[in-house]
């Protein structure tokens, strides 16, 4: 899998590559509008990460450029206006979907692994993972190829978990993935505890193994035996 | 006290003294002026009397007017006032009198000549009525004066003090006023058309100020929380150190969302959320509860929506939802673990209930930015400044009240 990860701010733009890189990912950076149309021209990704303020054009003319010329690649934005306005345009000129400054890696890595299924497999991708299969379109989870019946937050939790396997989740990330914009004043710890109780519950009944290990004082962690 | 007004009153009032005044300076004038000559007549009719008791002639004796006797010694003029009933006219009226001594062919005659006067009070009488009339002349024609350049000095002017009252910050222009053809005015306008082109200048810098450094902010948090995550990720941390780093992201999480409903407030303020629809909220509430139906449940909270009416505002459907969001997001964050909310949607009223052990003790400020009452450490003490906010552009009214362990939170249009 080959992403380009367009970005001006160089210290996020190394971040974001050092946690995609761990991913199954090859990625190439580029820190300007320049730069970032040089690489789209010689190559084909299969995704861009897509910062739409740069220093030296507008990264919404990027996006057209990549949907005119390239329109297999997915597109994430990124952008530090979260106003509705440029989201929307971003999504009318084509981007899959649209990521706001600060942002959790796990989140910018489950977002970009969403797009990449539902562009590349067209939906008919499975996910496999020891005896985990996930369906992704069916939204469906197999124990040893017997279905797990999951609330719409315990899939999510699993999915999230295992796209980010072997990362370490913070409690504040897994809420934030879960509740969204609701969830900026609430105790983390509980509710994600509560749910992922339940989680393991299920996986242990349908005779899964538990993979998820505690990080002591600030989340989670899939890891992959 | 209108301009106009204040300027009348002095003037009147500083006319009625020095009409007082003239009153009194003509009543001495015209009393002296009048009084030597009725001396110098007086004194002409005597002489005339001499003339004609010289050539002999007999002076007819008429009575009050003339009266000559003939007496033994001769005696000082005397000229006095005298009242004297007159019997044709049946009063007693006031009369000057002049008595002089006159040796004539060797007798001595007491010549009394008297004429009418007019009484000093008829005299003060018809001065200050006259004056009086003048000054009552004067408040007509300043009325009728005051009237007329009302409607032509004023109607500018007036013109332009609505200009200001309808001046917002919001609509980014400044105020050109009318040119009103008084040099006082004119001044104060150039003044206020300056003054409000410094301000809509400044407003909007300061605006710009805001969004940029909003957004200016976004991205090193995003270095920040991503070099800080992918900290976490490497394996030696000890598990204080993990701590250090989650209380780390913790915080560039809620300076973020300081920053963005700060730089969310600035948008609502500059009017870019203003598209208004008549809103029903019953389904945006709905539609909340149900987003975050679990979030209560986890905590135990029983919600409770009761109907008796539909409560309609017309007003921009982001707003209204953002105002439910975090009403709902302050109710979640301050009920207690099995506790109760209570939504009433009335016609005229929404109450947002929510079970609480005691009254806040700053009811005034609640809605005041940066104010918290709880130690809640995610709370960016923002949420109820948004929500206030949003009432005050959507023409709505938030009260906040204590009754029955309950926190209410009554909306209404």
């Amino acid at each position: 899998m080959k992403i380009l990860i367009v970005e001006d701010e160089k210290n996020l733009l190394d971040s974001m590559a050092t946690y995609l890189q761990k991913e199954v990912f090859v990625c190439e950076k580029a820190a300007n509008y320049f730069t970032a149309e040089d690489k789209l021209a010689a190559f084909d990704y299969d995704l861009v990460v897509l910062d739409i303020t740069l220093p030296d054009g507008n990264g919404l003319d990027l996006l057209q450029q990549i949907k005119e010329n390239h329109s297999e690649t997915g597109i994430l934005i990124v952008s530090a206006r979260n106003s509705l306005d440029d989201k929307l345009r971003g999504l009318d000129l084509g981007a899959d979907d649209y990521i706001t400054k600060p942002f959790h890696l796990s989140e910018l890595n489950s977002r970009i692994r969403a797009i990449l299924r539902r562009r590349k497999y067209k939906g008919t991708n499975v996910l496999k993972f020891n005896e985990f299969r996930i369906l992704p379109e069916q939204r469906e989870v197999n124990i040893h190829d017997k279905p797990l019946s999951l609330t719409p937050k315990e899939y999510e939790l699993l999915l999230y978990f295992i796209t980010n396997k072997n990362h370490v989740l913070t409690r504040q990330s897994i809420a934030e993935h879960l509740w969204g914009d609701y969830m900026d004043s609430a105790d983390h710890f509980d509710f994600v505890y509560t749910h992922l109780n339940n989680l393991r519950k299920k996986i242990k009944n349908a005779g899964g193994k538990d993979y998820v290990q505690t990080v002591y004082g600030i989340g989670y962690k899939f890891i992959e035996q | 006290m209108k301009l106009l007004k204040k300027i009348n009153r002095d003037y009147l009032l500083s006319s009625a003294l020095v009409l007082l005044f003239g009153l009194m300076a003509s009543y001495f004038l015209i009393n002296q002026l009048v009084f030597s000559e009725i001396e110098e007549s007086l004194n002409a009719s005597a002489s005339r009397i001499e003339k004609q008791l010289k050539q002999q002639k007999k002076i007819p004796n008429l009575y009050p007017l003339i009266e000559v006797n003939v007496v033994k010694n001769l005696q000082h003029i005397v000229l006095k006032d005298t009242s004297i009933y007159d019997p044709i006219e049946g009063e007693s009226e006031m009369f000057k009198e002049l008595n002089t001594y006159r040796n004539i062919n060797g007798q001595i005659y007491h010549i009394t000549v008297r004429t009418l006067t007019v009484e000093k009070t008829d005299i003060v009488m018809s001065i200050f009525l006259g004056i009086t009339g003048i000054f009552l002349l004067l408040i007509v024609a300043l009325y009728f004066i005051n009237k007329k350049t009302a409607s032509s000095i004023w109607k500018p002017f007036n013109e332009n003090l609505e200009r200001l009252r309808t001046f917002s910050l919001k609509d980014r222009k400044k105020i050109v006023l009318q040119e009103t053809g008084i040099t006082e005015f004119d001044e104060l306008n150039s003044r206020i058309a300056e003054l409000s082109e410094k301000v809509v200048s400044d407003y909007i810098s300061l605006k710009e100020f805001t969004e940029n450094a909003s957004h200016e902010i976004q991205t090193p948090l995003a270095v920040i929380q991503a070099k800080t995550e992918n900290l976490v990720n490497s394996q030696s941390l000890t598990k204080d150190q993990l701590e250090v780093l989650y209380s780390i992201l913790e915080n560039i999480n809620r300076l973020s969302k300081m920053s963005s409903t700060l730089l969310l407030l600035t948008k609502i303020e500059s009017a870019q959320f203003s598209e208004p629809e008549d809103i029903d909220f019953a389904p945006l509430i709905r539609d909340n509860i149900d987003a975050m139906k679990e979030l209560f449940d986890l905590r135990h909270i029983k919600t409770n929506i009761a109907q008796p009416g539909i409560f309609k505002v017309k007003m921009d459907r982001t707003l209204a939802t953002i105002l439910i969001n975090n009403l709902l997001k302050n109710i979640l964050m301050h009920t207690p673990e099995k506790g109760e909310v209570i939504i009433k949607i009335r016609q005229e009223s929404l109450v947002f209930a929510n079970s609480g052990k005691q009254a806040l003790k700053d009811k005034e400020r609640i809605f005041d930015r940066f104010y918290k009452e709880s130690t809640a450490e995610s709370s960016t003490g923002l949420g109820l400044a948004l929500v206030k906010k949003i009432c005050e552009v959507s023409n709505l009214k938030i009260d906040y009240s204590y009754e029955k362990n309950m926190h209410l939170f009554m909306l209404r249009n």
